[in-house]
């Protein structure tokens, strides 16, 4: 058991969840990124979470791996852009904005929960420092 | 010199001959003397009611830890709350007469339904029981903080 043990479990909280807040970002600032329609589209960034086992280990949270989503992307008419084909279409990246932000609200409170229990439990340990003062 | 016992004199006087050592005067043999459980235990914040509350402070801040976990895993797949009960063993320790160990609690997986990705936690309920668990860490730390301060007293000479 760790000195700290509590702050420690938030802080890998705060740490899954900002990297997902940075994922969430990564795929918001490129939503609109155009590419050619023999090229990959842009391809969505997902955090996969893993609990780190309480009992054998220290418990908390990691992001095991980041996987991507589709590369297909989605046809557009757009036969005045430069990247266009023969045909007029761009490649656009196949991402919901709503979906975004949706996952957006959730990290960022999960983030905000994590952050509520290291001010606890630094308050926690506070305490417990001074202990035996008088 | 003479009164020494005999481990001491034939370690020290080298010119003893071997043949005397059996002659020399030697510790009598004693049984051990068996320590009332009550005198192994430290004397200052050994009593049952110390050691009730240490009890009780190792086992909320396991409860704190595994609070903080739950929360880290809040949007884990598949993780399920954990729950920690130490008041069971504590509360059976004290009913029968014993002086509390601080073996801290057992954590235990929480039952109730998942939601779609096989995850339990609850936030709300989670934020309920850090704050439950840091009031009732605060009652621990003075209670014995108490008890430290009257050693204090008892300890003052004049």
């Amino acid at each position: 058991m760790a000195l700290f043990g509590t702050l420690g479990i938030a802080g890998s909280g705060l740490i899954a969840n900002r990297k997902w807040l940075d994922a969430v970002s990564d795929n918001i600032s490129n939503i609109n990124t155009v590419r050619r329609t023999d090229e990959d589209a842009f391809q969505e960034r997902f955090v996969v979470a893993q609990a780190v086992d309480y009992g054998s280990g220290t418990g908390g949270v990691r992001v095991a791996r980041a996987e991507f989503g589709s590369a297909e992307g989605r046809m557009v008419y757009e036969p005045n852009h430069p990247l266009a084909d023969a045909e007029g279409y761009v490649k656009y990246p196949d991402i919901d904005l709503g979906d975004q932000m949706t996952q957006m609200m959730i990290a960022q409170r999960a983030y905000q929960a994590n952050l509520a229990i290291v001010e606890r439990s630094t308050n926690m340990y506070q305490a417990a420092l001074q202990l035996g003062r008088g | 010199m003479k009164e020494l016992h005999g481990q001491h004199h034939f370690a020290t006087d080298r010119r003893t001959p071997h043949s005397l050592a059996s002659a020399l005067p030697r510790t009598p043999e004693v049984d051990r003397v068996l320590l009332h459980p009550s005198a192994t235990r430290p004397m200052i914040g050994g009593d049952v009611t110390s050691m009730a509350w240490k009890a009780a402070l190792s086992g909320l801040s396991q409860r704190q830890r595994v609070t903080a976990d739950n929360i880290a895993n809040i949007n884990t797949p598949g993780f399920l709350a954990g729950r920690v009960d130490f008041e069971s063993s504590l509360r059976g320790q004290l009913l029968s007469g014993d002086t509390p160990q601080i073996t801290g609690g057992t954590v235990a997986r929480s039952l109730e339904p998942t939601n779609t990705n096989g995850n339990n936690v609850i936030l709300d309920q989670e934020t309920l029981i850090a704050t439950e668990t840091g009031l009732r860490y605060q009652l621990a730390l003075n209670a014995l903080d108490g008890k430290y301060n009257n050693l204090r007293v008892a300890l003052r000479t004049q």
